[in-house]
């Protein structure tokens, strides 16, 4: 029984990207905040998200190449998790986006919120990853 | 607009004040908390010192730098959250901050004699 089992919770708990699809959210990322709706569907929990940087300005300093990295990152995510002991949610990851295109994976149901902090003149399209 | 620089009270890590040549577009903006040095004497801060300083970036991206003159200025304690300078046209430009970065120093050995 487990071996049947654990396939199918690891597909759920970590699941194959061809499984997922992209969820473009309405309102683009300025300055700092929560990622908004982050645990709204326990049917349809998160699993990453995709981060497009726009109007990113253009003095800063970057790598040459078919795809730049900016010196300094166009947006920083920190999630936070609750753990099974008493304290308050702790910061769990900081995860930072130096290229203009990046996808990060994260499991939603543990995370209490995820904290955004864009570059100053930059501003960030971004989708949900979800189930198909 | 004439530019040039005015003296002004810097005080270093340790709470020790010296005398530091602003830029005197900036002397009067509050959240960098400088004071008139005026005439009192003040050794000028070591050359060798680069005193605290805040980056910023302006609209198209460029490294802007605020000198801060204390530890409990506004731009330094995080109270202000941008700066304003006059770009090479003496327009301003207001620059969000984005790092902050402390004093740095060397020993150095004043002559009292």
């Amino acid at each position: 029984m487990v071996d049947v089992l654990r396939p199918i919770i690891d597909v759920y708990t970590d699941p194959p990207l061809k499984f997922l699809r992209e969820f473009p959210q309405p309102v683009d990322l300025v300055g700092t905040g929560n990622l908004p709706d982050l645990n709204n569907s326990l049917l349809r929990p998160q699993y990453g998200a995709v981060f497009i940087a726009r109007d990113i300005p253009p003095n800063l300093s970057r790598t040459a190449g078919l795809r730049p990295s900016w010196k300094r990152p166009l947006l920083e995510l920190t999630l936070v998790a609750l753990t099974g002991g008493p304290s308050p949610p702790l910061p769990v990851a900081f995860l930072e986006m130096h290229r203009d295109y990046e996808v990060f994976r994260f499991y939603g149901p543990e995370l209490t919120n995820i904290e955004y902090s864009v570059l100053p003149g930059v501003r960030v399209e971004w989708s949900y990853l979800s189930f198909i | 607009m004439a530019r040039g620089f005015t003296w002004g009270d810097y005080f270093d890590d340790d709470g020790n004040e010296w005398a530091l040549a602003v830029d005197s577009d900036y002397i009067d903006h509050p959240e960098r908390g400088w004071t008139l040095a005026g005439d009192t004497g003040l050794v000028p801060l070591p050359r060798s010192w680069r005193a605290r300083r805040v980056v910023g970036l302006d609209s198209t991206g460029r490294e802007q730098f605020a000198v801060v003159a204390s530890l409990t200025a506004d731009l330094w304690t995080g109270t202000a959250t941008s700066f304003v300078i006059r770009d090479s046209e003496g327009q301003p430009q207001t620059c969000t901050v984005v790092e902050y970065r402390g004093e740095k120093r060397v020993p150095v050995a004043l002559d009292t004699a």
